[in-house]
């Protein structure tokens, strides 16, 4: 028998929650706490019972349903949607390091790239002019500091 | 109750907080007419910018966000039949043929003055109702809180996804759980930070809000392959025809702007309702009661279909802050981001934000009034203008979301974990939607968490340990019965559904 996609989600989320549980069981309690009506650890224990009771139910009722025909994943853009999540996790990583402006300058130009923006005119406008105008009205007018990039230091300052 | 009126309009009517409504409703209008980008997005985008704002112009932005992404949402509803916000999608069962016989234009001037008035018949409950919710409210302990919060939660599961009610339980439970990563409240104890110290304040409820909508909506447009700018390209290009509406629409609009918008702000009030199901509900019952001839204008182009709708849904947006503003409770999505917003700066509402910020509470209420009035007189000669923009081409747009959203998050903080921890929330974000499950009662339960802690902590204290509170006190049985009904409602309608199956089959 082949899953369906709401069992799978369904088993996914029982695991989550005896693992979410298993990990409640865990959290450090004062001596003597244990004899509370209420510590730490309720809540979140209270919450992995309800959630892997839910997942349960939810097990039950999707492996009575028919698999629904023709919704397949595969149609979807995966692929740009997976590149722009990784010129995320990039942007996150080089920004301390190349600094607000030209850290976001590649993030957008980037991200035009991959959703097919050729034009290199709208390209550039559409970067620096963002990054540089964003950067003066943060730095600027509203007198916050944004990262100005460790890999310049003691070069250009 | 006079001198709170007099109150919130000093403090509505200082010319910062008045710039305040216009650009609120101007970037809601905006952002709302992006398909896909709902309300949610719009005030979860505004949040960094409003931290360095007193707590009173803060609020009275986002509700001109609020406003402005409904009434957005209306417009590309009408335009392009891609409605931007859930509750706006029974505004294209008429809009959209209304604007393909040519009247594009009266369509959006009914949709304006209907969403003018719902909103201001709105804005006058929401005056007697919340004051006096309030003051029944400081009577509540902690039990009926907790007890109220549960029924929030269960009702949003039920009301959000009807079908999906098992799922929308789950993204509620997920949701509370994430709310425990993070120092506990009480004790001081660390609960699944896994040793990082970048976990240890908790995830950030921006952080989350932006990145299961505003970043997954985004990305959704891109994994769908959604066209839709293409469409809006060619639609706002066109001709929008006149705006006037004829007397004899008018007389007809009054009576069913009446009665959608009393229905729509009680509807507003019920927590986990909301917009879509007042908008809806609305309609329905103007089909219901129309005569035979004008049931067949429905779906054509019929102007009380378009104006039941526009009515209801922005009632039931100002009903909505009932709830929030006299019990803190969040009734909806939107809501709940706001609720947020005003933890963030520093005011609890609840039935004491009346009585210790007076000025929070009048000038809000004030501000969606005047949120109505510029949103016709102002918004309306700007929707030409605004619906080019809709046109700006996907693959610039969708950057650029990216951007806003993650500095955005990245501002509050200054950590750039957080702009890792946002990709990560917006990927399983986009397979959760994949798979069904909504993500309203998610950040709901996000919200809630801590709340429901606190509260259940000081019933069972109170108690001794024994859970005799749920039904020690009426109120707080009553309360739990509720809940325990609304989520029986929908194991009703299926076994009934099942039994008229079963009936059916045996008599065929």
């Amino acid at each position: 028998m082949t899953l369906n996609r709401d069992a799978a989600a369904a088993l996914g989320f029982l695991a989550f929650s005896i693992a979410y549980g298993w990990q409640a069981t865990g959290i450090d309690l004062f001596p003597g706490q244990e004899y509370e009506p209420f510590t730490p650890q309720t809540f979140p224990l209270a919450l992995a019972v309800v959630g892997g009771v839910l997942a349960l139910l939810q097990l039950a009722k999707s492996l009575r349903a028919e698999a629904k025909a023709g919704d397949t994943w595969a149609r979807y853009d995966w692929t740009r949607v997976g590149l722009l999540l990784v010129v995320m996790v990039a942007y996150g990583a080089t920004f301390t390091w190349l600094g607000f402006t030209l850290s976001t300058t590649l993030f957008l130009v980037a991200g035009y790239l991959i959703l097919g923006e050729r034009r290199p005119l709208v390209i550039c406008a559409a970067s620096v002019g963002v990054a540089v105008g964003f950067w003066a009205i943060m730095t600027r007018l509203l007198g916050l500091y944004l990262a100005p990039g460790e890999l310049f230091r003691g070069w250009l300052w | 109750m006079l001198e709170g009126i007099l109150t919130g309009l000093s403090t509505a009517f200082t010319p910062m907080n008045l710039l305040m409504v216009f650009v609120g409703c101007f970037a809601g209008t905006f952002i709302g007419m992006l398909p896909g980008l709902g309300p949610i997005s719009a005030i979860a985008l505004m949040i960094p910018i409003t931290y360095g704002f007193d707590p009173a112009s803060g609020m009275i932005l986002m509700a001109g966000v609020y406003y402005g992404a409904i009434f957005g949402g209306s417009t590309s509803s009408i335009l392009i039949n891609a409605p931007g916000v859930a509750g706006t999608v029974a505004t294209a069962f008429d809009g959209y043929p209304m604007a393909q016989q040519g009247h594009a234009g009266k369509a959006l001037a009914i949709a304006a003055v209907a969403s003018f008035s719902g909103g201001t018949i709105g804005a006058i409950l929401l005056l007697v109702a919340a004051p006096a919710l309030a003051q029944v409210a400081l009577s509540f302990q902690s039990a009926d809180y907790l007890a109220l919060m549960v029924l929030g939660l269960t009702a949003v599961s039920a009301f959000t996804a009807p079908g999906q009610v098992l799922k929308a339980l789950i993204a509620t439970v997920l949701g509370l759980m994430i709310s425990t990563i993070g120092t506990d409240p009480s004790a001081g104890v660390q609960r699944f930070t896994f040793g990082s110290l970048d976990l240890v304040d908790g995830i950030s409820f921006l952080l989350l809000a932006m990145a299961t909508f505003a970043l997954s909506e985004a990305l959704m447009a891109i994994l769908k392959r959604d066209e839709t700018s293409e469409i809006a390209q060619r639609a706002t290009t066109g001709q929008l025809g006149s705006m006037r509406v004829s007397r004899a629409e008018v007389r007809e609009m009054v009576p069913v702007i009446g009665r959608s918008s009393i229905l729509g702000f009680f509807v507003g009030v019920l927590p986990g309702a909301g917009a879509t199901i007042a908008s809806f509900l609305a309609y329905g019952a103007e089909r219901t009661i129309a005569s035979a001839k004008d049931k067949l204008k429905f779906g054509k182009g019929s102007i009380r279909g378009l104006a039941a709708p526009e009515t209801a849904n922005n009632a039931a947006c100002t009903g909505s802050f009932v709830p929030l503003l006299t019990l803190g409770i969040p009734g909806s999505g939107t809501t709940a981001v706001m609720l947020g917003a005003l933890i963030s700066y520093g005011v609890q509402p609840g039935p004491r934000l009346f009585q210790n910020n007076p000025d929070v509470f009048w000038a809000v209420i004030i501000s969606m009034y005047l949120g109505n009035v510029i949103l016709l007189i102002l918004n309306l000669p700007l929707i030409p203008y605004i619906a080019r923009l809709l046109a700006l081409p996907r693959q610039i747009l969708v950057p650029l979301i990216l951007f806003f959203s993650l500095i955005g998050v990245y501002l509050v903080s200054f950590n750039t974990f957080d702009i890792h921890m946002m990709a990560g929330f917006a990927l399983a974000a986009i397979i959760l939607r994949l798979l069904d499950f909504p993500m309203a009662p998610l950040i709901l339960g996000f919200i809630l968490g801590d709340m429901i802690e606190d509260n259940l902590r000081r019933a069972l204290t109170i108690s001794d340990g024994s859970i005799a509170f749920l039904w020690e006190r009426p109120l707080t049985a009553i309360i739990f019965a509720l809940t325990i009904l609304t989520l029986l409602a929908p194991l009703v309608r299926i076994i009934r559904q099942r039994r008229g199956a079963m009936l059916s089959g045996e008599g065929g």
